[in-house]
Formats: structure tokens, sequence, C-alpha cells
């Protein structure tokens, strides 16, 4: 009892987490987790409901924690399941699959402060890899209310008193709150950076088209609203007419009978000069790509020139005038361009004998009817016009535009003229295209998309899968690359108005689910397009080149001195108001009402030359003011009766009776 | 001790001796801007590095939704260097008293907070030097007082030294804490150590004879009993055999009480104190009346809790001349 003790006292450890705490980790986790499960392999959702039903019965004290040997196991067996999962793949999932299993298992055995607060971290590039695979409008909102409850949890950790849910939610929303207005300056204001190494290709989701085509690939297409890219015109306010509208994606050159196909994918050769002078009819216009996991991008004929702001290697326009990524777009991807809509007047040099060649190769023994039909219009001894026209009028007498094209065989193009004859942009781009080579004039087959729904809400181009389309080039002595489309003469109103219109009704009611009939549906349609667009156009695609604009038409330019100036000008301001704000809501004296209605008394005898000493009971000093002034004796002491009543007797129901008096003062 | 642990001492030193100057020492202070200070703690430094890597997980990806993320994970980190000096800042701590205690134990000084945050305080911890810590949550308007344990060494007056004040609330990143210089001071009794008794010259001392008083050990006669008199003093073999209600009477005598005398000691002088004040102790527990005598102090024998600590705050007080007591 008398002995010195040495050393201090330990330090009290807040060693295992109440209840509450742990509960909220345990709905924070689950809405964290959930958007991440859909990209990620399906035993990750078992670990995942293992490793929460196992918490909640530690939870609800039925079973025991897991031992080191099971947690060792466990760690194994996940470690194993990556290994199987991911195996030679170095990209973001590997990353995020890594990171939710160490989220995951990491629950199991959160014990102190500590651990959830490791589990808090977490929770943050959760929040981020989240990100990582949607950016929409909601997905963002998602990621907001995720937030919200990851703060509300980790203030939690911290808290040492009981408190209800609701307080705690309010305030992680209060820190939510007050973090946004920096937030979004410094969204605006920091500067972008490129990326500081090379990512490993993320698996993108492969929409569109492939780089071949074969009888059927576009009827899938066709079906699909997902949006393509979205394309805004520079300086005008209505978009070129639909018979321009032809967004090149690639030319497929190399038939094998059935398929076209790029002759030699990777030898573009970049474009060799500047051939084409840029003509008075030249438009420039800005595309928001979604990323379809290919290297190519869309433009029309012809692209002059190209810029990708925050892409931090050029894009390539080749020979055959296409534009090409260096790496595939696995991101969402913004650049500009400048066409030539019409070809410049100049006749262009002619084909080499081995680009003749080329463009007029067919497999020997394929289609031989389609090829005998051609053989014959040449020796008719037509010219190249002519039989482009013979063909054309073919196709306009006795074909008709179908999505529900039946199933072709080996020799589709002889199936397709002389059978069925019923078929979509692939079918009649493809026939087409056999029959001008085999009448030896140099043709290709282009793919991308025709035409865009116009929203007029934000004046931009929405194209979407189901304008893909195929179309072909055929090259006219003198003339150079002439774009045919022979869909456009079966279907006119597939190019003027969209799929939509060129298709019966049957056919309609197979594209569109049966609402889409419904103006106000499709008003809301566009509307949320038109959100979407603004919100891609804003917020994901906010590059430098955004930012310097922005910024100089906020503050009137973007001078070192200007931008410095603004932000200490901000910076105060700033100051200023989170100074006012903490003083005025938390060190406002907590006072009892009756004291704050005597204190109104105060202020209204003051002007009298009444003032309440310091130390002066509210009692004396309300005797000492009817002292002097006995006309105000009968109310004062009225007052003061009330005021002792709910100070000191316990009756607050007088409260709102003392404030009418003192309402009312001098009247009793 | 590590250097490491010396260079922080060191540094503490200079650092106390630097807010001395800034914050006087008094016996209630409040929270302001003036005595607080705040840094990030280890787990704020990691959160940054946090944010840093999802910098550059959006930088390298190109995705502005993870970028704006980590402005968010910054602006957080802002936020929270107010919400922690908003929690702590208002609050006011008054030293109320603290109860004496023996050399070697702990004396417990009990300290009042109150906040004027309208959202109270959560999570504040309160520690002495190198005292017990206590985590405690103030409701707004509503004061709130903490007895906190510091172990004595020596008697004299114990200063705990500063009081630290600190708080990791709302998300653990930011400490915010203050060093008050509160006038606080608990009087320390000397160890009661077991010695021989001192011997007392009673009977050659004062009065010869001795007069008896009352209220001594030795019985003396009946008298008839009185309202107020001691129960275990009633004569209960009278009362059984009806002669009436009786009280004992008790004498003592002079020569029946002690003296804790100095001069008659002759141990190094905190040995003796000790000593006297095991012996004080002892005869108050044995209900025998004791007077102190002291150089240049005198205490006459009595008995009781008064007494006593009259007599234990004189031998705490003793030679205290270093050091002037302004508190009690």
């Amino acid at each position: 009892m008398w002995t010195r003790r040495k050393g201090s006292a330990p330090r009290p450890r807040q060693e295992y987490l109440a209840r509450d705490k742990l509960a909220w980790l345990l709905v924070m986790q689950t809405l964290l987790v959930l958007p991440l499960l859909i990209n990620l392999p399906l035993w990750l959702w078992l670990v995942w409901a293992m490793a929460g039903f196992w918490r909640t019965q530690v939870f609800r004290g039925r079973w025991g924690a897991p031992g080191g040997t099971v947690k060792t196991l466990l760690t194994l067996l996940c470690a194993g399941g990556l290994l199987a999962s991911y195996a030679g793949k170095t990209g973001t999932e590997t990353m995020v699959g890594l990171l939710a299993c160490t989220f995951v298992l990491k629950l199991l055995e959160v014990n102190s402060a500590r651990d959830a607060q490791l589990l808090i971290f977490i929770g943050f590039f959760i929040t981020a890899s989240q990100l990582l695979f949607n950016q929409s409008p909601l997905a963002a909102l998602y990621s907001l209310g995720c937030l919200l409850i990851l703060l509300a949890s980790w203030r939690s950790l911290y808290l040492t008193s009981a408190q209800a849910n609701g307080p705690r939610l309010r305030a992680g929303w209060r820190l939510l709150w007050h973090s946004l207005p920096i937030m979004l300056v410094l969204f605006v204001v920091i500067p972008r950076l490129g990326p500081l190494w090379a990512i490993p290709n993320q698996q993108a989701a492969k929409t569109g088209f492939s780089d071949s085509m074969s009888p059927g690939d576009f009827g899938q297409l066709a079906l699909s609203r997902a949006p393509a890219f979205r394309v805004e015109f520079i300086g005008r306010d209505t978009p070129p007419p639909p018979s321009q509208l032809y967004w090149r994606g690639l030319v497929l050159d190399s038939f094998d009978g059935r398929t076209w196909r790029q002759r030699d994918p990777w030898g573009i050769a970049p474009k060799v000069k500047d051939e084409e002078p840029l003509t008075e009819e030249s438009v420039a216009y800005s595309i928001i790509l979604e990323p379809h996991g290919q290297p190519w991008l869309f433009s029309l004929m012809t692209p002059q020139s190209t810029s990708a702001p925050g892409n931090y290697r050029p894009i390539r326009i080749t020979r055959d005038h296409l534009l090409f990524n260096s790496v595939p777009v696995a991101q969402r991807l913004r650049y500009q361009v400048i066409s030539a809509l019409a070809f410049a007047p100049s006749p262009p040099q002619a084909l080499t004998n081995s680009e003749r060649a080329a463009y007029t190769r067919l497999p020997q023994g394929s289609n031989p009817q389609a090829q005998a039909l051609a053989a014959q219009w040449r020796a008719e001894g037509l010219s190249d016009q002519a039989i482009i026209e013979r063909v054309l009028n073919l196709f306009n007498r006795e074909f008709t535009y179908s999505l529900q094209a039946p199933v072709l065989g080996q020799h589709s193009v002889d199936e397709f003229l002389f059978t069925t004859q019923k078929g979509f942009c692939e079918h009649f781009a493809s026939s087409f295209s056999l029959l001008l080579r085999a009448a030896d004039i140099p043709v290709r087959v282009v793919v991308g998309y025709q035409g865009g729904s116009w929203n007029p809400l934000e004046n931009y181009l929405l194209v979407s899968q189901s304008d893909a389309h195929a179309w072909t080039e055929v090259w006219i002595e003198g003339e150079g690359w002439r774009n045919i489309d022979p869909t456009a003469v079966v279907a006119p109103n597939r190019i003027e108005q969209g799929l939509d219109n060129a298709l019966s009704a049957d056919e309609q009611n197979l594209v569109n689910s049966n609402w889409s009939g419904s103006t106000l549906l499709y008003n809301l349609r566009l509307r949320w397009d038109a959100a979407t667009f603004v919100w891609q156009r804003w917020v994901l695609n906010y590059d430098s080149q955004t930012q310097e604009g922005l910024l100089s038409r906020l503050l009137g330019g973007t001078e070192a001195w200007r931008m410095t100036l603004w932000l200490i000008g901000l910076g105060l301001l700033g100051a200023a108001l989170a100074t006012w704000a903490l003083l005025r809501s938390h060190q406002s004296p907590a006072l009892r009402p009756e004291i704050r209605a005597l204190q109104s008394l105060e202020r209204k005898l003051a002007p009298q030359g009444y003032v309440r000493e310091q130390g002066e009971t509210a009692g004396d000093f309300i005797a000492r003011v009817s002292h002097s002034e006995p006309r105000w004796h009968a109310a004062l002491s009225i007052i003061a009766r009330l005021f002792e009543q709910i100070a000191y007797q316990q009756q607050p129901q007088q409260l709102a009776l003392l404030r009418e008096k003192i309402r009312r003062f001098p009247q009793a | 001790m590590s250097i490491r642990s010396d260079w922080r001492a060191a540094w503490q030193r200079h650092f106390f001796r630097w807010i001395d100057k800034r914050v006087p020492p008094a016996r209630q202070i409040s929270l302001n801007r003036k005595n607080l200070y705040i840094f990030p703690n280890r787990t704020g430094f990691l959160y940054l590095v946090m944010t840093l890597l999802i910098w550059l997980l959006g930088t390298n990806y190109q995705n502005n939704l993870i970028l704006a993320l980590c402005y968010l994970m910054v602006s957080l980190f802002v936020v929270a260097i107010h919400h922690t000096f908003a929690n702590l800042s208002g609050i006011s701590v008054r030293f109320v008293q603290a109860t004496p205690a023996f050399a070697g134990e702990a004396a417990s000084f009990v300290l009042e907070l109150s906040t004027r945050n309208r959202y109270g305080c959560e999570n504040v911890e309160i520690r002495w030097g190198d005292g017990e810590a206590r985590t405690l949550t103030l409701a707004p308007a509503t004061p709130q007082r903490v007895s906190l344990q510091v172990p004595s060494r020596q008697r004299g007056y114990l200063r705990p030294g500063r009081l630290l004040i600190q708080s990791h609330f709302p998300l653990g990143i930011i400490r915010c804490w203050s060093w008050l210089n509160l006038e606080a001071a608990a009087l320390i009794y000397p160890a009661p150590v077991a010695i021989d008794e001192p011997q007392h010259l009673a009977s050659s001392g004062r009065e010869e004879g001795g007069t008896s008083t009352r209220g001594g050990d030795d019985f003396s006669g009946l008298r008839e009993y009185q309202p107020g008199d001691p129960i275990k003093h009633i004569a209960w073999k009278q009362f059984a055999q009806h002669k009436g209600l009786f009280t004992k009477e008790y004498e003592a005598y002079f020569s029946a009480e002690k003296w804790l005398d100095w001069h008659n000691l002759n141990q190094l002088q905190e040995l003796r104190l000790s000593g006297l004040c095991y012996w004080a102790l002892h005869y108050e527990r044995q209900q025998i009346p004791y007077g102190l005598s002291l150089p240049g102090l005198t205490l006459a024998p009595a008995l009781g809790d008064y007494h006593l600590q009259a007599v234990l705050k004189a031998l705490a007080q003793f030679n205290l001349a270093r050091e002037a007591g302004y508190v009690d």
C-alpha cells in the first residue's frame, strides 16, 4: 500500500468494438462490396456470404471468432482462388479482386478500433474501384451514398456515447456536406496530368462490331439500344443531313466467300500527306466515344485533323481515312475531328496495280452464280457506271429490307441474291461489293454507324449500337473513292429517318420494347440521355483543355497572377465562412430557455438605463428596477414569479406565459 | 530511456516553457484557439498516403470520378481539422478540489468540465502527466465532475503538472490537444512508518498529580442518564435491574494522553515525520488523545477527524520553506 509505484499507469485500450459500431461496419461493407461483386468471379460471392454470415453469428453470440488455423486456411483458399481466376493477368480486375478479398476477409477478424480503421481505409479503395467499373451518374450517386455510410461508420468508431442511428447519419452527412465545396473547387482548379505509367489494358466490355463481317452480325447490334458515341458539332446547332452522317469505323477489303475482313489489320500505313486540301464544306465535331475495346475510332469522311486532349498518344489518320487510337479504347474517350464532307475536287492519284488487284480480289469458286452474273454484264460491254446502276436497280426491284433475314450457308451471296432476297445492310453491302468485284470494279466494304438521333436539349447527336451500318466505297476512275450505300436504294427510310422507320410494324416491335411508343417516355429518355451527355462532358471528360476554357471564362483569364489572386481570395472567403459557421454552430452557449426569455427583457430595459450588473441575480435585478419604477411593479413581479417557477420549481409549462408577459411588457 | 525518449522529454520541457508564457496557471481554463494545438496523428498520415494512392489510381486511369474521390478525401482532411478543433474548443476545465493522500498513494484531483458546444463533446481524453487517463463524453450545458488519480512520491504539496486534454474525434486522423496549467495541488501527508513509540514525558511534563477530566478510559462512577449520552456508556446492568437509566462515567488523566513530540525522536527528519504520522493514526484508532509538538508549533491533545487532519497537515507542511503552500 505504501510502496512506491514506478512508471505510469497503463493507458486504457479500446480493444473490443461495441456492437453498434460493428453493425455499422457490416452495413457499410455490404453496400460497398455489392456493385463490385457483379464484376468479380462467383467464388468471391461465396466467400463474402460466408464471412458475412460468420460475422453475424459472432455478432449474435452464437459462434466463436475464427481461430488462427481457420484464418490461415481461408487466406490460402482465397489466394488459390485469386490465382485460378486471374492467373497471368495483372490488370485492374486482379487488383480489385485482391482488394475485395482483403476487404471481405478482414471483416472476419475486426476486433479493435485499429482493425476497423483499416477496414474503413480499404473502404475508400473499394469506392474507387466501383468508379472504375461504372461512371454513370447513378453509379456516382451510389458511390456518394456509400461514402456517406462510410463516414458515418467511421465517425461512429470514435464515439464514446450512445447515439441513435439518425444522428450518426446526420453527423456523417455534415462531414460530407462540409467537404463537398472544397472538393468542387479542387476538381475545377487542380491541373490534370497524363497517366504516370502505362497501365495494363482493362478488359473492357467489347460492344459494337468486330473487325470482320459475316452474315447476321449486324442483326444482333440492331437490337441494342446501347449508346456508341455522342457527337457535338462545333459551331452549328443542327446536324448535317443524314445522307452525310456516315460514321466510318473500319474498311473491310478482303473477302473469303462468306466473311469480309481487314486485309492487313495492323499494316495501317499512316497518311502520306495531306492530299486533299480542305474544302469549304468541312465540319468540326467532338465525339465522346463509349469504350468498345477496339483501337478504331469513328469519323465522317474525310478526317483532316484530329486531337484528343488528355490522351497521351496521338490519334493516327490512315491512308484509308480512318482514325486509329494507339491502344484499344478501354476508357471513355473524347476526341475532336475536322472532316471534309466533300471530296477534294482535284483528281486523286490512280490506284496502283497491286491496290487494284487487292480491291478486286475474290476467292476462286465462291458464289459462282453471282460471279457469272457479273461476268455476263461485263461481257455486255457495260461501263462501270452502268454496272453499278444495274445492281442498284436489281436491289430496288426485288429485295426487301428486314432484320429477320434467313440464315445463309456457304455461298451466302448467291443464296441472298437468288433465293432469300431479304436482308439488311450487311447483306446488301456484301453482295454489292461481290458483284462489283466480279465485274472488276475496285470496291471495299466500310463498317461503322449511320445517322444517329438528335437531342435538341443539349444539341448533340446520339449514335446507338442500333445505328450500326455497313456500306461500300467504289473506286470511280478519275474521281476517287465514292460512297455508295446499296441499302439506301432498298430502304431509303433507313438512311433518312433511322432504323425504326425502315422496318415493318412487326419488326419495330422486335427492336423496341412495348413502351417506346409513348411520347412521355420518349421525352424522358431524351432528357436522361441529355443529362448523361452533360455528365460525360463536364465531369467524366473534364480535362486540362476544358479546365482552361472554363477557368478563363470564369476568372477572365488563366495567367498565373490572376489565378493566384483568385485562389487567395477564394481561400480567404472559405476560411471566413468556415470560421463563421464554426462560431455560429458550436460556440453559441446553450442557454436555458427562460434565461433567453429574460435576456429579451434585459434588452427592453437597457434603453431606460437599467442594465443588469455583473453578478446580479435576475431576482435582484427585477426588484431593483421595480423599486425605482413603480409603474412597472405589477408586470415585473409577475415576470419574476414566473421566472422563479420555471427556473427553480421545475414548472417548464409556464415558459409560454413568461415569454408572453415579456413580449407585452410593460403591460401587466 | 532511449535517445528518442530523451529527445522527446527535452523537447517537451522546451515546449512547456514556451506555453507557460502564453497560458498562465489558473484555477479555471477555457479551451480556445490560444491554447489548443492541432496536428495530424499517425493514422492521419496513413490517410494522406491512401489519398495519394487514390490520386495515382485516378490519374493513371484518367478517371475523373476517382480523382474527385481523391479531392473529397483531401477536403475531408481539412474538414476533420475543423471538426476536431470544434470538438474541444469551448470546453472549460475547473479545478474543484484535491483529496489529501499519504506519500506513495495516489491523490485524487476533482475537476469539473463543461462545454459550450451545441453538440457536446465526444471522446475527450484527460490525463495528468503520467497519471491515469480518463475518456469522457460531455453533454451540452451539463457540467461533469471527474476525479483523477495522481501518484504521489513525497510529503508536501503535490502539483500534478500539466493536464493533458486531447481528442481525435470525429475521424481519428487529427489530434487536437492542450496542456493546461491548472492551479491545483494536493496535500500529501508523510507515509506512516512504524517506529518506536515516542517516549512521552507526560507525568513529569505539565500539571503535577494529574487532574481528572471526563472522557478518559477509567471507570469512575455512575450518574443519571442525560439525553445525548453515548449508548455504549449506558449502564445496562443497572437498567436490567430496574434501578433506572444511568450512564457510566469514565475518567481520563493527563498522564493517559500522548504527546507526539518531535524532540523526543532522534531519527532523520523525514523518518521522524513518518513515525509521528504513524503514531497519530495509531492513537486516533485507539481513541487515545494525542498532542503534537513540533519546533514552532504545538497542538493540544485531542481526538477526532478534525484534530487528526490538523496534525497530519502540520506534519505534511513541516519545513516546506522552499515552497509556499498556496492551496489547501
